[in-house]
């Protein structure tokens, strides 16, 4: 049983906590709010508002907003020596060396994580974390890191290549999910079998690979392969007998915002 | 005379080129290749008789209906037009039987608009798998960080990803709770696409304006085409 301090218990922080909690780690919680703390102070968690107040321990790991919050709340810990601070705080590769070199003058030894996992599976069969910097520190506190997801990934000592991977494979997961979702409700609506459009896109995706071996994007060879798991997972699901109208109006509205929301984005950061 | 340029003659077939349209209603099969349905509508209401055409053309789901034709075949070619491309034709079967002679690889769906749904998802799933892994390699320049191992861990990861956003979804949906956790995700992209942007990785790569306005106006194309559809569906 070792002492780990998590900083921020939001969304996927207290999902954190409760994986380690569920080893029977002792833990200590840092979190502006109170009462985001208060379940599992509950059941024995230790709850302090100031980091100051929970230095002692094994290793620090964040799950905060963004890089400001994180200079924010460590702007007056000055005593880091020696304490590991795993950040799991989404970040681009150039915040995360940043960060890197923002607990190093403090005198903390620095790993940067990503977690590849919807909140609520960390911990879980299907939780995916990757890690990057020291391997000597990694391997320090890789028994208690296996508490979140098994295995911990470590991608090497470089601080950004769990960013890069994470940043790409989030894209690529938005594209490879919700354009076959977005298409689902047009099934419905045009009386088109599902099997059947999983079908043809599947062939067509397999063809456009094998008929392009000049294009040296060795990923794409993967789509046929996530076509053949999509499909097995609503098969699974049995999807047919859920796409009700409700789901159908919900998934076109999102789909719609998020398209609207990116155009937006795009349109107002480039000039066409 | 003056609007033939040339004619070809091949495979029982008579290609003609024209500048302008004088009597096509005189020829059973006509390929429009414009991307734009007013465009479309502009050139088939010059002649009524275009109306019994065969038309072949490259729509949105949603243009389809707004078509004015009676005979559609709607296709879609991935790839250089060449005995390596691959169509997809929806519509008519005996059109299809009748007209097409088929020497590259294609499908034919018979539900009219089956082939624009499986060409935008096509669409979407490449572009952003592609443009995702360029983003992706510009990164690993800029930071020196291994080709190969990023390889490796992105096609590790994404998998196990794409796999939890769809129990994630059907999780909502069986315990029938809202879909805030769509919302999320639309959330998540949006700081994802910022982020992106602020990381400037794609100088590292594309140094040069010019491909740099290129993909640019890729992005800007692709997201307004699903865009367009999304919102001419409500």
């Amino acid at each position: 049983m070792s002492k780990i301090t998590c900083v921020g218990c939001g969304m996927m922080g207290s999902n954190i906590v409760e994986s380690f909690m569920n080893h029977n780690h002792e833990i200590s919680i840092v979190d502006v709010d109170y009462t985001k703390a208060l379940k599992f102070v509950q059941k024995g968690a230790r709850y302090c508002k100031n980091i100051a107040d929970a230095l002692d321990c094994k290793f620090i790991i964040l799950s905060l907003p963004n890089d400001k919050v994180i200079c924010k709340v460590f702007e007056h810990s000055y005593k880091l020596n020696g304490k590991i601070i795993v950040n799991t705080t989404s970040e681009v590769p150039s915040e995360a060396i940043m960060m890197k070199d923002f607990f190093e003058v403090r005198g903390a030894n620095y790993l940067d994580a990503t977690i590849l996992t919807y909140q609520g599976e960390v911990g879980s069969q299907h939780s995916c974390i990757l890690y990057s910097g020291n391997k000597q520190i990694f391997d320090l506190i890789e028994k208690e890191l296996l508490c979140l997801s098994n295995p911990a990934v470590y991608v090497g000592e470089s601080i950004v290549g769990a960013e890069i991977i994470d940043l790409i494979a989030i894209t690529a997961h938005f594209g490879l999910t919700y354009t076959p979702l977005e298409y689902l409700c047009k099934l419905d609506k045009y009386e088109i079998s599902m099997n059947d459009y999983f079908s043809h896109l599947e062939e067509a995706l397999k063809a456009i690979v094998d008929t392009n071996p000049s294009i040296e994007i060795f990923t794409r060879l993967n789509e046929e392969k996530f076509i053949k798991n999509i499909n097995e997972v609503l098969s699974r699901q049995r999807i047919d007998e859920k796409l009700n109208e409700r789901w159908l109006n919900e998934c076109n509205r999102s789909t719609k915002n998020h398209y609207k929301k990116i155009l937006k984005i795009y349109q107002s950061n480039y000039d066409y | 005379m003056e609007n033939l340029e040339f004619k070809l003659i091949g495979s029982g077939y008579v290609y003609e080129y024209y500048l302008k349209h004088p009597e096509l209603h005189q020829n059973d099969f006509l390929i429009i290749v414009l991307n734009d349905i007013n465009k479309i509508n502009e050139a088939l209401y010059q002649n009524i008789e275009y109306k019994n055409k065969v038309v072949y053309c490259e729509l949105v789901v949603s243009e389809i209906d707004k078509l004015y034709t009676h005979h559609l075949l709607i296709g879609y070619v991935n790839g250089d037009i060449s005995n390596k491309s691959y169509i997809i034709y929806s519509g008519n079967v005996d059109i299809f039987n009748h007209f097409i002679k088929i020497s590259a690889n294609y499908s034919f769906l018979s539900n009219l608009h089956e082939a624009a749904i499986i060409n935008s998802s096509i669409v979407g799933i490449h572009y952003t798998y592609l443009l995702a892994n360029i983003v992706g390699l510009a990164m690993c320049k800029k930071y020196s960080f291994n080709t190969n191992l990023y390889k490796n861990f992105f096609n590790d990861a994404t998998p196990k990803l794409c796999e939890g956003a769809y129990r994630n979804i059907w999780n909502g949906l069986s315990s029938d709770q809202t879909f805030s956790d769509v919302d999320d995700d639309i959330h998540a992209m949006e700081m994802l696409v910022n982020k992106m942007k602020n990381s400037n990785a794609y100088n590292q790569i594309f140094n040069d304006s010019k491909t740099q306005l290129q993909l640019n106006n890729m992005l800007s194309k692709y997201w307004t085409h699903v865009s367009k559809g999304d919102q001419k569906n409500e």
